[in-house]
């Protein structure tokens, strides 16, 4: 336990030290920004609670995705990662840690895009459900925290990957239902989608924006905290299996 | 290969715990696989070696001789290809969980650290990895900071810090865990003399505090100075295992000395000194004297300086050179 907190402590540090790691949290008003204009102007004000949720969705999974890739990324290239495997501690405590630290931060997101809303449109999006939001919102911050675990795990292995992380973020909105709800995708990506944790998340959120009672509020909970767990066992598992990996091989420093 | 002191009894004793030796390598191997599918590079070969609770050994040996895969092996991130490790009985492989609250390691270089951290704060968090709660591992920071002499740096960002100073920082970290055995890879590497010297200080604390420790060099002086036993290592093998004495005394056989502006007929008297083994030209004039005999150094300088010879220095003989010496005397043929 030690070690989550110490690594949730150094995350922190890290935003403090370096703010262009918060770069996400930047770009979400403007995005919301955008995409409230195009509501209010196209005449659809029922649609405000969609173009505020989506920047702070697309910021809390982005982070999760490029910051835990990159906190992996950099601690093996600096020779961290070598000297973290030398410890007690297990690798996932610290992992967990630092993704933790980054998920509460990406949360901010939502509030930044509430107040645009708010302040630049004079639109405040009420939550009609609280309880619902806030449980759905849990859910979803662990399941975000377990998507950043995958891919830090999968950061483990290759030193091109990085390319990858920042294309990687675009099929994650789009399966998360984070701007679009995917029962309005093509059928073949809805199928799909629904594997992902995200997009019954988002729909889960959607629905406690609007007034009318929320569906089978149980089960749907129930898919994303189910999803979120066996991404988190799967991050752990690649992470075990990638640590043996490299040990080995050889190449925990890239030497 | 001289047996570790308590070998034998922990052998005769159980096989774990702390009556076994702090370190005990034996038959270790490892195969690197190389580029384009060729034969695989041997880094270990046949390796052993022990070392006792409270002793220091020396892991003497050229660049890419072994050391550091020795090294990642015993601290449990390189897995070996033959052989076994144990550290106070635990096998570094099927044990590994229960041998890392032993070990410290410190990995020579710049690498390992969280250069925009504060040396405090690197420390505060490589406790809390060896599970120590906060306030514990406030205090093990700035004792330990302290001790390594950066306690008026504590507070600054390690990317400030130079080269010998991040080297501290390292052995500070080695041993936030207040491990058993520590290992060190080259530790000195970068260290100013003076810095190098308060090391050896601290080294011979560690020694005193009952901890065993396995330092890497290619600095034979070093070896000579800080450790009970030496090993020899090339070409991942153990060539033999020393008293440090033995070192010293093959430092001072073969002391060289170097000369430039010496005539060819002043070379040939040189060569004809007693105790001198060779004398090699190194350019126009230049010249290199090697000798095979305690104080023979010292004739030869004479000989020079009354020649006229002012471009005089003396040096130790290099690693390679010991090295052959070693191989050559006892007919030890280790290398084809
Ligand atoms: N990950 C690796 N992959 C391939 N070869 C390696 C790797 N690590 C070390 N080697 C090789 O193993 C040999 C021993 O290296 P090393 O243990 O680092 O030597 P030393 O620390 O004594 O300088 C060298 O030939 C080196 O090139
Ligand atoms: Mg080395």
């Amino acid at each position: 336990m030690p070690a989550f907190w110490a690594a949730a402590r150094a995350q922190l540090g890290e935003f403090r030290r370096d703010p262009g790691t918060l770069l996400m949290l930047v770009t979400a008003p403007f995005f919301a920004v955008i995409l409230l204009s195009v509501t209010e102007h196209g005449g659809r004000p029922d649609l405000a609670p969609y173009a505020l949720l989506a920047p702070a969705v697309m910021t809390s999974i982005g982070m999760a995705v490029m910051e835990a890739g990159e906190t992996i990324f950099r601690d093996r290239s600096t020779g961290v990662l070598e000297a973290l495997l030398t410890t007690p501690a297990p690798l996932a405590a610290v992992l967990s840690g630092r993704i933790a630290a980054i998920t509460a931060v990406s949360l901010l997101g939502i509030a930044e895009c509430w107040l645009v809303g708010a302040l630049g449109f004079g639109i405040v999006v009420a939550v009609e459900h609280p309880l619902v939001f806030a449980a759905t919102l849990l859910a979803t911050a662990a399941g975000t925290a377990a998507t950043g675990v995958v891919m830090a795990a999968v950061f483990v292995i290759g030193r091109n990957v990085r390319s990858f992380q920042n294309s990687l973020t675009f099929p994650l909105y789009l399966l998360g239902g984070a701007m679009v709800p995917v029962a309005l995708l093509p059928a073949g990506f809805e199928a799909a989608s629904r594997l992902f944790f995200l997009s019954w998340a988002t729909d889960l959120l959607r629905d406690s924006l609007a007034p009318g009672p929320v569906a089978a509020f149980g089960p749907r909970l129930a898919a994303v905290l189910g999803l979120a767990a066996a991404t988190f066992a799967a991050g752990f598992w690649i992470a075990h299996r990638l640590v043996r990996r490299v040990r080995r091989t050889g190449t925990v420093g890239f030497a | 290969m001289a047996p570790g002191p308590g070998r034998g009894d922990a052998e005769a004793m159980s096989i774990t715990g702390f009556d076994a030796p702090a370190v005990d390598v034996r038959g270790r191997s490892r195969d690197f696989a190389t580029a384009r599918g060729g034969p695989p590079r041997r880094a270990l070969d046949d390796f052993g070696l022990t070392v006792a609770a409270g002793e220091v050994h020396g892991l003497l040996g050229p660049n890419g001789a072994g050391k550091t895969t020795l090294c990642k092996i015993l601290s449990t991130v390189l897995l070996p290809t033959a052989g076994t490790a144990r550290v106070h009985g635990l096998d570094v492989v099927a044990d590994a969980k229960r041998v890392r609250p032993l070990l410290g390691i410190v990995f020579g270089g710049e690498r390992g650290l969280y250069a925009r951290m504060t040396a405090a704060q690197n420390l505060r968090f490589w406790a809390a990895l060896y599970g120590h709660r906060r306030r514990e591992g406030r205090r093990r920071a700035a004792e330990l900071l302290e001790r390594v002499g950066l306690g008026p740096r504590a507070d600054e960002p390690v990317e400030t810090f130079s080269r010998g100073m991040k080297q501290r920082l390292h052995l500070a970290r080695g041993l936030v865990g207040d491990p058993r055995v520590l290992v060190l890879d080259e530790p000195t590497v970068g260290m100013d003399p003076v810095s190098a010297h308060e090391f050896r200080g601290l080294v011979e604390d560690l020694r005193a505090e009952g901890r065993a420790v396995l330092l890497t060099t290619h600095d034979m002086a070093e070896a000579e100075a800080l450790c009970d036993r030496v090993s020899f290592i090339d070409g991942g093998r153990l060539l033999r295992c020393e008293d440090p004495r033995v070192l010293g005394e093959l430092l001072s056989r073969h002391e060289r000395v170097r000369a430039s502006g010496v005539p060819e007929a002043l070379a040939e008297r040189i060569a004809a000194l007693p105790g001198v083994e060779r004398v090699r030209s190194t350019g126009p004039g230049a010249v290199l004297v090697e000798t095979g005999r305690g104080g023979a150094a010292l004739p030869v300088l004479r000989t020079l300086v009354e020649a006229g010879v002012s471009d005089v220095s003396t040096a130790p003989p290099t690693l390679e050179e010991v090295y052959l010496h070693l191989i050559g005397e006892r007919g030890m043929a280790v290398r084809p």
